[in-house]
Formats: C-alpha cells, sequence, structure tokens
C-alpha cells in the first residue's frame, strides 16, 4: 500500500474498531437485527459509498487499490454492511443518465441498491414478472437493478417498496439474509436506465462486486489467522506452546503462503481497475479468494481445538462469515465460467490464458 | 500475466514470440527432459547471442536488466512455445552469487564465460548423509600452502556430468557439524582427481549423478569469502535459488502441458475440464502475482525474510497441482512412458508427471521450507513432531 489505500485502510480500522470491531457482528446477529443504520450512516460520512465515484459526481474519485484497502478493512473486522454491493451499483449509476439523485442518495446512505442479475425477469402486457436466485443482504436494499431480457430488454431500478415486490428472505449462519426477489407489478414502477452499452455496465458491476468480495475475504481470512497464531503461541499442552509442533508449524505456514499469495493477486487485479481486464480478473480474484478463505477459515478452527467449534470463540464466525460472502458472489462453477469467458473473449488476453 | 501491459511490453512480447517461432527448432519444443548437452547449450547460445540469456543480471553485468514484467513476459512465452531447460546453475546461482560475494577477478573471470555458456556449472552441496541437514557435509577441503586440497563425496549433482565447473562446500576439520566450519569453494570440472557417475532418475533421464573427489588441488583464489566462512555464502546462495524456482516459468509450463492433454484426449471443450482448466490458470496468475510483488519488495529494500521460502512453496505445489490434473486429463494413457506426437505437438503424459516429484524436494525440500516460514516469520518457535 502506498497512499489513499493505506489512508483508507487506517481510517477504516479505527472506525470499526471503535464502533464495535468482531462483538459487533455478534452483537447483530444475536439480536437478530440484521442492520446497523447508525453504523451505515457514519460509513457514508466518510464517503465510502462515493470511493470510485469520480470527483464531479460526488464521490471521492479513487480507484482499485482503495477498493481493495477499503473491503480488506471491512472483513478483518466481521462488518457485514452492503458495502461492496452499494460501490458496485455506484459504477453503473455513475455512468447512466437521469440518476444523479438515486446516484447522492447511494453515497450519502439513504439509498441502498442491490444489483439482482442472477435472474429472469420478464415483461410483458405492461407488467413485470419474475423471481431472482436469493441474494445476500438483499432485505437491506431500498432499491435493485434488475435486467429484463427478451423484448424490451434492459437494465431498470426497481424501488423494493413498491407494491407487487415480494422478498422471501432467509437467516444465514453468520446474522446476515438472503433473500429471493419475486416481482409482479406495473412497468410503470420502474425506472428505464439509459445508457450506453449497458450490459458492459452491469458485467462491471458484478466485476466490482467480485473483487470487492475477494479483498473482503482476504482481510478476513488474514484476521483469523491472526487469532490463531496468537492462540498457536500461547496455548500449551503436554507442557509446550501447540505452535512448537512440526505437525501444526507447517500447516500455519501453508497458510501463510495461501493468504499472502492471494492477497498478491487481488493486490494484481485492483491494477485492472477501469480496464476491460477487470473482468477476467475479477472473476479471477473471487475463485481465488473464495477457495482460500474456507481453507484458512476451517483450518483456524482445527488450530483451536474444541473451543473452535463453540460459538462463544470468535474463532467460528471467520468461517460463516466466509460462508455468506462467497454466497454473494456466487459459486466456484459460476465465477471459474465467468473467468474463462472474460479471459478468452476479451480484447485483451490475458497471456497465460493463451 | 493479469497487470496491464504497457504498450512497449506488447511490442516486446510479440518481439520475443516471433523471434521464438524463428529460431527454436521444432524439435526442441515442448520436451520435459533438458535436451542433450550439444543441443540445450545450442539453444543457450542462441539466446545469449540475442541478449536474452540472462534477463534478471543486471546490464552492468552483461545481464538484460529486464523489468519483472519483462521477465515474466519471457517465461509465458518461453510456455507457451514450449521452449526446452537450459543449465541454470551458473545463470541463476553462482551468478548472482559471485555478484554479490565473489571477488573482482571470480566476476571477471567466470559471468562472462556463464553467460556464453562456455561455463557450465554444478552445485556440490549434498552428500550422501547430508542432504536437509546441509550444515552437516563432511567433505574435506584441507588448505595446504596455496591450495585447498578435497577429498570425499557429493551426491545429486544436477548436470554433474556435463559441467565444467563446481561450487561445493567441503569443511577442514571431518567430523565437526558447525557451520562456520564450511568453505565455498569453487573448481574445475577437469581438475585431476574427480571421478563422476550419473544417476538416472525415476522420470528417466539422467539428469544428476555422483561425483568423487581424490585429492583434488584447487587454489585458494577460488574460494568464494572466507575459508571456513562459507556458510553464510551457501545459504545466500539458496535463496537466490529458491526466487528462480518460484518463478511462474514451472507452473506455465505445466499449464501448457495440461491444454496440450486436455486437447489431445478431446477434453477441451468439456465443461468440467474448462473450469479446473481455469482453476489452474488463477492458480498460475496467483504465482505471477506472488513473484511480482517479491521481486518489488527485494528492489525496495523491503522483503521478509522467508520470502524464497514462500515463493518456492507456491510455485512447486501449484505446478505439482497442475501436474496432478494432467495425469487425470490423461486417463488411460496417464502410465505411457513415451510421449506421443499428437496432431500439432508432442504431448507428454507421464514424463512431467515424474519430474515434478523432485519440485518439493531439491532446493531445500518444502518441509524445511515451511519449518523456515514458521520460525521466521511467523514466530513458532522449537520444532517438535
Ligand atoms: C532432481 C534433483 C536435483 C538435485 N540437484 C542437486 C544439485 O545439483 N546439487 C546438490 O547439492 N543437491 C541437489 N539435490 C539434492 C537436494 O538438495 C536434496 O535432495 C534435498 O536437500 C533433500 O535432502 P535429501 O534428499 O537428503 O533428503 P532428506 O534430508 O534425507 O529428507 C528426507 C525427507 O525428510 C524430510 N525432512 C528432513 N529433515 C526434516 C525436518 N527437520 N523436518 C521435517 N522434515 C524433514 C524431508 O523434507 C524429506 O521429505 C537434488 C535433488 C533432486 C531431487
Amino acid at each position: 500500500m502506498s497512499g489513499d489505500d493505506s489512508m483508507i485502510a487506517d481510517s477504516a480500522r479505527i472506525f470499526l474498531s471503535r464502533i464495535g470491531g468482531v462483538a459487533r457482528a455478534r452483537k447483530l446477529r444475536d439480536s437478530g437485527m440484521a442492520f446497523d443504520a447508525g453504523a451505515w450512516n457514519e460509513m457514508a460520512k466518510l464517503g465510502w459509498f462515493g470511493l470510485v465515484v469520480p470527483e464531479e459526481a460526488g464521490g471521492l474519485g479513487l480507484g482499485g487499490h482503495e477498493l481493495v484497502a477499503l473491503m480488506e478493512a471491512l472483513g478483518a473486522q466481521l462488518a457485514g454492511e452492503p458495502v461492496g454491493e452499494s460501490i458496485a451499483a455506484s459504477v453503473l449509476l455513475s455512468r447512466a443518465e437521469g440518476l444523479s439523485s438515486l446516484l447522492e442518495e447511494v453515497i450519502a446512505g439513504s439509498a441502498i441498491v442491490a444489483s439482482v442479475l442472477d435472474a429472469s425477469f420478464k415483461l410483458a402486457g405492461g407488467r413485470v414478472r419474475g423471481a431472482s436466485r436469493p441474494v445476500v443482504n438483499l432485505a437491506q436494499a431500498t432499491h435493485a437493478l434488475i435486467e429484463i431480457t427478451g423484448e424490451n430488454g434492459a437494465v431498470y431500478v426497481v424501488p423494493l417498496k413498491s407494491a407487487g415486490v415480494e422478498l422471501r428472505t432467509q437467516a444465514t449462519v453468520d446474522g446476515r439474509t438472503v433473500s429471493e426477489l419475486h416481482l409482479d407489478l406495473s412497468s410503470e414502477v420502474l425506472s428505464r436506465i439509459e445508457m450506453q452499452n449497458v450490459s458492459l455496465a452491469l458485467g462491471n458491476v458484478q466485476a466490482v462486486a467480485r473483487l470487492a468480495a475477494a479483498a473482503y475475504l482476504v482481510g478476513l481470512a488474514d484476521a483469523a489467522f491472526a487469532i490463531a497464531l496468537e492462540y498457536l503461541k500461547t496455548r500449551k499442552q503436554f507442557g509446550v506452546a501447540i505452535g512448537s509442533f512440526q505437525a501444526l508449524q507447517h500447516r500455519a505456514a501453508t497458510v501463510f503462503v495461501r493468504i499472502a499469495s492471494v492477497r498478491a493477486l487481488i493486490s494484481e487485479c485492483a491494477r485492472t481497475f477501469g480496464t476491460e481486464r477487470l473482468d477476467a480478473a475479477s472473476a479471477a480474484a473471487a475463485c481465488a479468494a473464495s477457495a482460500m478463505a474456507l481453507q484458512v477459515t476451517k483450518e483456524c478452527i482445527q488450530f483451536h481445538g474444541a473451543i473452535g467449534f463453540a460459538d462463544e470463540h470468535d474463532i467460528g464466525l471467520y468461517l460463516r462469515r466466509a460462508m455468506s460472502t462467497i454466497a454473494s458472489i456466487g459459486d466456484a462453477g459460476s465465477c471459474l465460467d465467468a473467468f474463462s469467458k472474460a479471459a478468452s473473449v476479451g480484447t485483451e488476453k490475458i497471456s497465460s490464458t493463451a | 500475466m493479469i497487470r496491464p501491459e504497457t504498450a512497449q511490453e506488447t511490442a516486446f512480447r510479440a518481439e520475443v514470440r516471433s523471434w521464438f517461432e524463428a529460431n527454436l527448432q521444432q524439435h526442441l519444443r515442448n520436451l520435459t527432459f533438458r535436451p542433450a548437452p550439444k543441443e540445450s547449450m545450442a539453444w543457450y547460445g542462441a539466446l545469449y547471442e540475442n541478449g536474452w540469456i540472462a534477463p534478471h543480471w543486471p546490464k552492468s553485468f552483461g545481464g538484460m536488466g529486464a523489468s519483472a514484467e519483462e521477465q515474466v513476459i519471457l517465461f509465458e512465452e518461453s510456455a507457451r512455445i514450449g521452449a526446452p531447460d537450459i543449465p541454470t546453475q551458473g545463470l541463476n546461482h553462482i551468478g548472482p552469487l559471485l555478484m554479490k560475494l565473489g571477488t573482482p577477478r571470480q566476476q571477471a573471470f567466470h559471468l562472462p564465460r556463464i553467460l556464453s555458456g562456455e561455463g557450465v556449472w554444478c552445485q556440490g552441496y549434498s552428500e550422501p548423509g547430508s542432504g536437509s541437514d546441509l550444515a552437516s557435509v563432511q567433505t574435506r577441503g584441507e588448505v595446504r600452502g596455496g591450495e585447498i586440497v578435497i577429498n570425499g563425496q557429493k551426491i545429486w549433482t544436477t548436470w554433474g556430468h556435463h559441467a565444467n565447473w563446481m561450487y561445493a562446500l567441503v569443511r577442514a576439520i571431518p567430523g565437526e557439524k558447525k557451520k562456520n566450519g564450511i568453505t565455498f569453494v569453487l573448481l574445475d570440472m577437469n581438475t585431476k582427481g574427480i571421478t563422476r557417475r550419473p544417476i538416472r532418475t525415476i522420470a528417466g533421464d539422467d539428469e544428476f549423478c555422483e561425483v568423487f573427489f581424490d585429492d583434488v588441488a584447487v587454489p585458494l583464489s577460488n574460494v568464494v569469502g572466507e575459508v571456513d566462512q562459507g556458510w553464510r555464502v551457501a545459504t545466500s546462495l539458496l535463496d537466490e535459488e529458491r526466487i528462480r524456482i518460484g518463478t511462474p516459468l514451472l507452473p506455465l509450463r505445466a499449464l501448457a502441458r495440461l491444454r496440450a492433454v486436455m486437447k489431445h484426449n478431446g477434453l477441451s471443450n468439456d465443461r468440467e475440464w474448462q473450469r479446473r482448466l481455469a482453476r489452474s490458470e488463477i492458480a498460475v496468475e496467483t504465482v505471477t502475482a506472488a513473484y511480482f510483488q517479491c521481486l518489488e519488495r527485494f528492489e525496495t529494500g523491503n522483503a521478509a525474510g522467508g520470502e524464497s521460502s514462500y515463493l518456492k512453496i507456491l510455485a512447486t505445489e501449484v505446478t505439482q497441482d497442475i501436474v496432478d490434473l494432467v495425469q487425470e486429463a490423461a486417463g488411460p494413457l496417464r502410465a505411457v512412458k513415451v510421449p506421443s506426437a499428437g496432431s500439432d505437438a508432442r504431448v507428454d503424459f507421464s514424463e512431467m508427471y515424474l519430474q515434478s516429484r523432485r519440485l518439493s524436494i531439491y532446493g531445500g525440500s518444502n518441509e524445511i521450507q515451511r519449518s523456515i516460514l514458521a520460525a521466521q516469520v511467523l514466530g513458532l518457535q522449537g520444532a517438535r513432531r
């Protein structure tokens, strides 16, 4: 990290620990309260939701490295708010025409726009009908970006408070929620997004969401490992610290290599922000980070023995948060398919995929 | 590489690609084993003539002084065309070491010869009784007048039967196991008293050998560093060696094999196999990313202990994972010994799989690298079993 990114990382770390750190994630889960409105408003004041929005559109005008730094900090303290989702949506809103007031609301935190792209919505006879696959954090959104396929195909914004909108919501293992979006409403409620090459922009939304989630997972895994490493040095068995057992040392070294290398990959991906390579790069980041985060957080539980299996210990929160985060970016198969597709059809091919 | 290329880099890639196409003979492409010295050194010489033999050497020592990106482009293009292995002990190990710790005379004599291929080097570290526990080497090196007289045996010496120079670890007082009794010497393999015997590998090639020393006299001016103070020299070289093993070259070559076998066996359009390929491509990009970051940390003086161990573990294990997939894709052909001439290229089913077992053994085994990381980076003390 060099300049803006380390400043963002520092201020995020300080802010997130001030509002409760990892304990906040546990508290929110235990209270059944998925949304911490106070925290959300403060995040807005820090300018996070406009992080990558150009300054002339009211944002901070920063890029990939800052996004990664912010998301790592959020992951490290298990902040579950839809920050990555909001930033991803802002990328499209800032390029569309006539949506500047919605963008302003997003930046101010008063609107949360979810991208509901894995869905089949159809427009016929003036009505929009269809359902989406389950979307993490959708229950917190005020608006959804949807794509209508077939005739009159286009991208629309749906206000989620409208009649004819139904969310079928389930709780996740870490205190978040996942919801299907069911629509049966008049198309007049929707605003159609006017912009050049809207499908490219949608791809971009997904790419930014993937990069953000990947960085979140790196921060999360790294924080889990820091806890585990401390435990390896302090927990004693057979009269010695368990970290002196070579079996565990070697596994810890493997965890270190996994985290460090995926972090390196994501830093490369951050460099592609704003280029055609972002699609392939972010899919690569998501695949690599998902597999890494699961391996690392499971290993960290193993390092703890039974206390790691007990809900009262924080180490188990990381695996469960990794699960919902991975759910937010699609399964491994779809990320791999996205990578293959983007890497081979892009005009700027990635050389290792030649 | 995922890193966006500059126009200059793209032009460099195009230049490399077309030069490789024009200059690398067909029968030398997609080989798993290092070709015999004559052919290997001919390719080495061609790269030298073109100024590309030592991308990572600074210009002041006659190298290419390539940027990290240019290095990766060379790796990617080498793997793409299936360029053969050339001997690397001079280029990757002793050359960089002499730049750091050699005398001006040693540098002036050896570095140009390494570049031209006139000097072909081997590494005399391991002995029958000293592998991971390298500091226990017993080969004797007695100072007599202006010479060191060497008696003993080295083993697993890569290309030792083809090399004309060796760098070796010897000790003045046998039986000791002290790190500060070791001397690092350069020796001419044509000196009287040296006997060599090739050893065949599980993959079927004669890649390494045994070397016996019987009163081999070497001038004291061939000592690097001080007599008895060679351990620091030895480990500095190991760092260099592991960084070079840790480049994306090996994983990229494995990836090219995976594509070739998938194509040969009609799996290129199979969705499950496409996903496995994508996963492998991403793993290779991870190695490239790690390599870039390590080089940057070295350049900016921010390298942490264990960097070379980290890279070595990462690159070798990604390679082995990909080669596992090559085996799986080979299916019933997995045990076929002699590669088949595929529709447009040589397809290797088993050679690289067997050969790649070595990756986690040499250069300091991956177990030893994990112990180094645990102690130096993670602060986990005291190895207990
Ligand atoms: C293809 C190839 C080329 C080589 N080329 C050269 C060369 O050119 N020059 C040269 O000098 N050497 C060379 N070597 C030798 C190489 O450096 C050694 O093989 C290596 O250092 C391991 O030593 P060893 O084989 O004696 O195994 P050992 O040290 O006997 O190890 C056997 C097993 O025990 C494990 N082990 C050992 N100690 C520990 C420990 N403390 N904790 C946990 N596990 C441990 C090892 O990881 C390994 O799995 C080459 C080896 C190969 C395979």
